[in-house]
Formats: structure tokens, C-alpha cells, sequence
């Protein structure tokens, strides 16, 4: 093993460039002042005193639950699909796969703006609706087309993770617990559920990660006033120019992340005892 | 009814357009009977399992459990447990978990549930385990709470598919002994699958040997080894020749065949005629290597394996024999030519038609 220890260097290297340095920096500017000089640092608690003020706390209350709302109808749509797909042949098993992860293969601004066209006023869902006579139905610029933009793309974060536990799962198990008397729901309750739950838990990670700091979808489907906490650091670097503020703003959202994050994995631990 | 307590009538099953996996099967056990489903991998034995435990439809036939049509009726709804290959115990739940994983299904109480899981884990020699995770647990042991599992329903019928096939030798033989021992303690019905024909004759009342979706033969275990009836259950199980000849002479039950040019006597029930063409069974330990032996043959290759010595030998006629005998035997050498013979009552007439016996 230890001849193999020197190949980790470069990587080592790679990850102080790409990921401690940058964290650094946004933490340096998270506790000072605005218009420092690089030798001349003044520390400040401001950045963080001025996030409790309720706007940015609504803000972030709004990211949550709209986060939280995702994950949950993710998972909802997700788990089913998820079960048939691992009950299908490998070989549709395959297919199937690929035709979920297909649409990642478009650039997400473009998939955006497709959904732009689908619900806006004159697009092609209010078109349709208006020749049967009814509409037009606002559907854009709302908190439906924002969490519709969510879910669509952040669903197959939901189906993999969930699909890999559920394959990987060995079907002598189900059919035990069959045996041994349990019906459907009984076996899909204490056995097939029981044993996905580290790809829920995954799936959940992942997609309530992405909601939550996601900055595009809400700006393209939630329109210029549509607030989320990805928003509010966007716009805090792009137009307003206050970096400082923007780093508190960054290092709140990672610490309730990791926050949520770690009570999942310990959820998950509890569950599996 | 204590003749027919679990009758299997005239099964089929294919998985593929003109590939029967059972061709038609019929199968009547005894309450308290130790049956063994013996063949190689894809005869069909495991279907047959899966049937009886209902995790599996046969295409046609039936499955009738104490008189009772069971075939359509789910595996929650039999009584019939199962001891899965793999084991298959709950990963996310302790050995008394998984144990008691049936009585919790149909509501038993507590308390029942924690002295049956103790009871059964007596009876497997695993005190003290229940908290264990099965993945604490040696290969052995696995099996040993597979079985309390299926056991503490309190199943008409146990089956065993393959339950020993991970376990190394020393500790196989160990629980072909005890659970030969269980069975007969608990008077369960075992239905037993393997491809192990040692396992077969150690534990079974009866011995099923299947092959390509039939039944061979069906016997106890000394008329499967001693009198097979076809010349695959002969090879199969007691790894035996198979030699074709004709029949030259004829006095009552002592025959003479013609093994190309040279003639041997055997002594058979068989109902035979003389010019037919007969197929012989003969085991390797029966052929005897013996100066004055009346037939002949050229060692073409010799091992030892576990204490025996095998001589592969080619008769005149081209046909090849394997002969086995313990201990080694330094005179015998490839090449060399060598007489030998074999008493008239070892070889075996297999593969007759159907009713010929005298």
C-alpha cells in the first residue's frame, strides 16, 4: 500500500486548490468588513447580525420549505417509480434508467426555458386550454412553476440513489418474508422499505441539497422578485456587490445543510437498528 | 390421508416457449417423511420448491397439501416454510428478530414470541444470540437461524433448497447429522433439495432423483444406489460405468453378456432375451483388479483422491471404465495391460423397459 501513498499528492493538491482555499475565502470574507486591504483586515460579527433581519430570514424560511416540499413530492413520485423500475427485466431496467437521466443531458437552463414556453400566459398549455374554451390560467411566475422547475429536474437525484438500493436488494429476502406469512404490505412495509432507506436518505440529501441552493430555476420560473436563499447570495455578488454579506449568507446556508444533513444520517442510523 | 400428505399431481412448468423445466411430475409424500429432490443444476428441482412453497405457478397441475388444493393459494397463506439457499435473513433485524419474525407477523403475543425465539434457538444450539445481526454471524450459524426462522412457524412442511451448499465440508456433514436429528426430533415433513448425492443417502427416507424436468427414479436410499433403474441415476449416484452388451446366454437369472468380444455373467431379475441388447451398471469399487479376472483391459490413467485410487481403464472394445479401490497401488501403471472382473451380483441391467421384471 504505501508505494500508492504518493499518488494521493497531486489529488491532495487539487482539493486544497479547488475546495479549502475558496471555503477560506468565503469564511475570511463572511467575518469582515466590506473594503479591506489585504493586510489590513477589520473582523466583524455585522454580516451575520444583519441576516436576522426578517426579510432575509423570510427568505431563508421560504427556501426551506419550498426544499422540503420538493424532496417530499420527489420522493413520493420517485419511490414508485423507483420500485417498478427494480422490478422490471435488467435489460428494461437499463433502458429505463437511461430514459430517466436523459433529460440531464439537455443543459438545465435550456429545460428551463422549455418550461417557460409550456406555462406562460400565451405558451402552450394556455393555448391548448384556450380552445377548449378555457384558461388562461397563470401558472408562471408562481410558486407552482418554480417547485414544478424543482422537482422535474431534480427528480432523478430522487429515482437513482432509491433504484440502486432497491437492485441491489436481494429478492430472496421479499420472497422470505412472503413465506414466512407476511403479506404485500407487510413485506413492502418491514422488509422492502426498511432496506431502501439509506437510498432514501441519499435521495433526500441530494435533492433537498439541490433545491435549496438552487438559484436559476426560481430566477427563470419565479421571475425577478422571487426570492430564494440561492438568490439572495446571487444577487448579493452579482448586484448588489456586498461579497461580504454574500459569504455570511453562503456560510449559513452550509452550516444548515450540514445540519440537516447530519439529523438525517442519524435518523437513518436509529431506523436501521 | 397419512398416505398422501402432500401430493404433487402432474406439475408443468416452462419459462420459455419449448423449454419445459418440468415436464409433468407427480410426487406423493408421507407425513413426517424426509424426501431429498437429488439432481445437477437445472433439472428442475428448485422450481419444484418454489411451487410447493407457492413462490412460483405452475403452468398446470396441482399442489395438494393434506388433502387440500393449495395451488392457488400464496406462500403467506401455507403452511410451508422455506430455508432459502442464501439464507435470506433480514439484515436490518437481530437473530431473534428474524426468528420471530413469523408470530410477529400474525400477531402473536410478546411473550409468546420471546419463548418460541428462545425455544428455537435451543433447538438450533444458539443460546445466547438473539441480538446478534445476522452479519455477525459465521456461515453456519446463518443457517442454523434460516432454520429456527422457518421453523418457529410451526410449518405442515419444511423445504430446504440447497441449505448446506455454502458451507465447507466438515461443517456440512455436521448438520446433515443434526438436521437429520431435528427432523426426526420435531416429526416435521422435510422436503430437501441437493445436488450432493452423499447428502442424499445420509439423510433421506426417500430419494427423488430428477433429471431434465422428470423423475429417474424414486426409492429409499439403498434401492436408489443399489438398484438404479436408469442408467442416469447409476452414473449420478453412484458414479457407476454404464456398459452396452448383448445377451449370449441365458439360465434363469444368470446371464451372459457380450462386452464386445469378451463375455461377462451376471446374475439379474430382468426379464431378458437372448441377442438383446442390454445396458449395464457396474460401480467403480466392484470391478476388481485380478490376475485371474476373465476380462481385459489397458490402464490408460491412474489418481488418488480422498483415500481411494482410481484406474481408468480401456477395455478391447474402445468403451472406458473407471475402476476405484482403497489405498494405493504402486504396481499399477499407465500403459500396462491388466486382467480383471467383477461378481455377477454387482452389475446392474438399467435403462429396461418398462414391467419387464421377472
Amino acid at each position: 500500500m504505501k508505494q500508492f501513498k504518493r499518488l494521493i499528492i497531486p489529488y491532495f493538491i487539487w482539493a486544497i486548490i479547488i475546495l479549502v482555499i475558496p471555503l477560506f475565502l468565503i469564511a475570511l470574507y463572511a467575518f469582515t468588513t466590506e473594503g479591506n486591504e489585504v493586510m489590513t483586515l477589520s473582523f466583524t460579527w455585522g454580516n451575520f447580525a444583519k441576516f436576522l433581519e426578517a426579510t432575509y430570514l423570510n427568505v431563508i424560511l421560504k427556501s426551506f420549505w419550498l426544499g422540503l416540499l420538493t424532496t417530499f413530492i420527489c420522493l413520493v413520485l420517485g419511490y414508485p417509480l423507483a420500485l417498478i423500475i427494480a422490478r422490471c427485466s435488467e435489460k428494461m431496467q437499463g433502458l429505463l434508467i437511461m430514459l430517466v437521466t436523459i433529460p440531464m443531458w439537455i443543459n438545465m437552463l435550456l429545460r428551463t426555458y422549455a418550461w417557460m414556453n409550456l406555462l406562460s400566459d400565451n405558451g402552450i398549455i394556455n393555448n391548448l386550454l384556450a380552445k377548449i374554451g378555457l384558461g388562461p390560467i397563470n401558472m408562471m411566475y408562481t410558486d407552482f412553476s418554480v417547485m414544478l422547475g424543482l422537482i422535474c429536474n431534480f427528480m432523478p437525484f430522487m429515482i437513482i440513489p432509491i433504484h440502486t438500493s432497491l437492485n441491489k436488494m436481494d429478492k430472496s429476502l421479499i420472497e422470505a418474508a412472503y413465506d414466512l406469512g407476511a403479506n404485500r404490505f407487510q413485506t413492502f412495509w418491514k422488509v422492502i422499505w426498511k432496506l431502501s432507506l439509506p437510498g432514501v436518505v441519499n435521495g433526500i440529501m441530494m435533492v433537498f441539497l439541490l433545491a435549496i441552493s438552487s438559484f436559476v430555476i426560481p430566477k427563470l420560473l419565479g421571475g425577478g422578485q422571487y426570492m430564494l436563499i440561492g438568490n439572495l447570495i446571487e444577487s448579493q455578488f452579482i448586484s448588489v456587490g456586498d461579497w461580504n454579506f454574500g459569504s455570511a449568507i453562503s456560510m449559513i446556508l452550509a452550516v444548515i445543510i450540514l445540519l440537516s444533513m447530519s439529523l438525517m444520517k442519524r435518523m437513518d442510523k436509529e431506523k436501521g437498528e | 390421508m397419512s398416505d398422501s400428505f402432500l401430493e404433487l399431481k402432474n406439475l408443468k412448468k416452462s419459462f420459455a416457449p419449448g423449454e419445459d423445466v418440468l415436464q409433468g411430475i407427480n410426487l406423493t409424500i408421507r407425513q413426517g417423511e424426509f424426501v431429498t429432490l437429488l439432481g445437477a443444476s437445472g433439472c428442475g428441482k428448485t422450481t419444484t420448491l418454489r411451487i410447493i412453497a407457492g413462490l412460483e405457478q405452475p403452468d398446470s397441475g396441482s399442489v395438494w397439501l393434506e388433502g387440500q388444493d393449495v395451488t392457488a393459494l400464496e406462500p403467506n397463506q401455507r403452511d410451508v416454510n422455506t430455508v432459502f439457499q442464501n439464507y435470506a435473513l433480514f439484515p436490518h433485524m437481530n437473530v431473534a428478530d428474524n426468528i420471530g419474525y413469523g408470530l410477529k407477523i400474525r400477531k402473536a403475543p410478546k411473550a409468546e414470541i420471546k419463548k418460541k425465539v428462545k425455544e428455537m434457538l435451543e433447538l438450533v444450539q444458539l443460546e445466547g444470540y438473539e441480538k446478534r445481526k445476522p452479519s455477525e454471524l459465521s456461515g453456519g450459524q446463518k443457517q442454523r437461524v434460516a432454520i429456527a426462522r422457518a421453523l418457529a412457524n410451526n410449518p405442515r412442511v419444511l423445504l430446504l433448497d440447497e441449505p448446506l451448499g455454502a458451507l465447507d465440508l466438515q461443517l456440512r456433514r455436521t448438520m446433515q447429522l443434526e438436521l437429520k436429528r431435528l427432523q426426526k426430533k420435531l416429526g416435521i415433513t422435510f422436503i430437501y433439495i441437493t445436488h450432493d448425492q452423499e447428502e442424499a443417502i445420509n439423510m433421506s427416507d426417500r430419494i427423488v432423483v430428477m433429471n431434465q424436468g422428470q423423475f429417474e427414479q424414486i426409492g429409499t436410499p439403498d434401492e436408489i444406489y443399489n438398484h438404479p433403474k436408469t442408467s442416469y441415476v447409476a452414473a449420478f449416484v453412484g458414479n457407476a460405468n454404464i456398459l452396452k452388451g448383448t445377451v449370449a446366454e441365458k439360465n434363469g437369472h444368470h446371464i451372459k453378456v457380450k462386452l464386445g468380444d469378451e463375455v461377462a455373467s451376471i446374475d439379474t431379475e430382468e426379464k431378458v432375451n437372448v441377442g438383446e441388447n442390454v445396458t449395464v451398471a457396474l460401480r467403480g469399487e466392484n470391478i476388481l483388479l485380478e490376475e485371474n479376472g476373465n476380462l481385459h483391459a489397458t490402464v490408460k490413467e491412474k489418481n488418488f483422491a480422498a483415500g481411494q485410487l482410481r484406474v481408468l481403464l480401456t477395455l478391447p472394445n474402445g468403451d472406458e471404465v473407471t475402476a476405484s479401490r482403497f489405498g494405493m497401488n504402486a504396481d499399477i501403471q499407465p500403459g500396462q495391460q491388466i486382467c480383471w472382473r467383477f461378481e455377477p451380483k454387482a452389475a446392474v441391467l438399467v435403462d429396461r423397459p418398462k414391467g419387464g421384471i421377472n
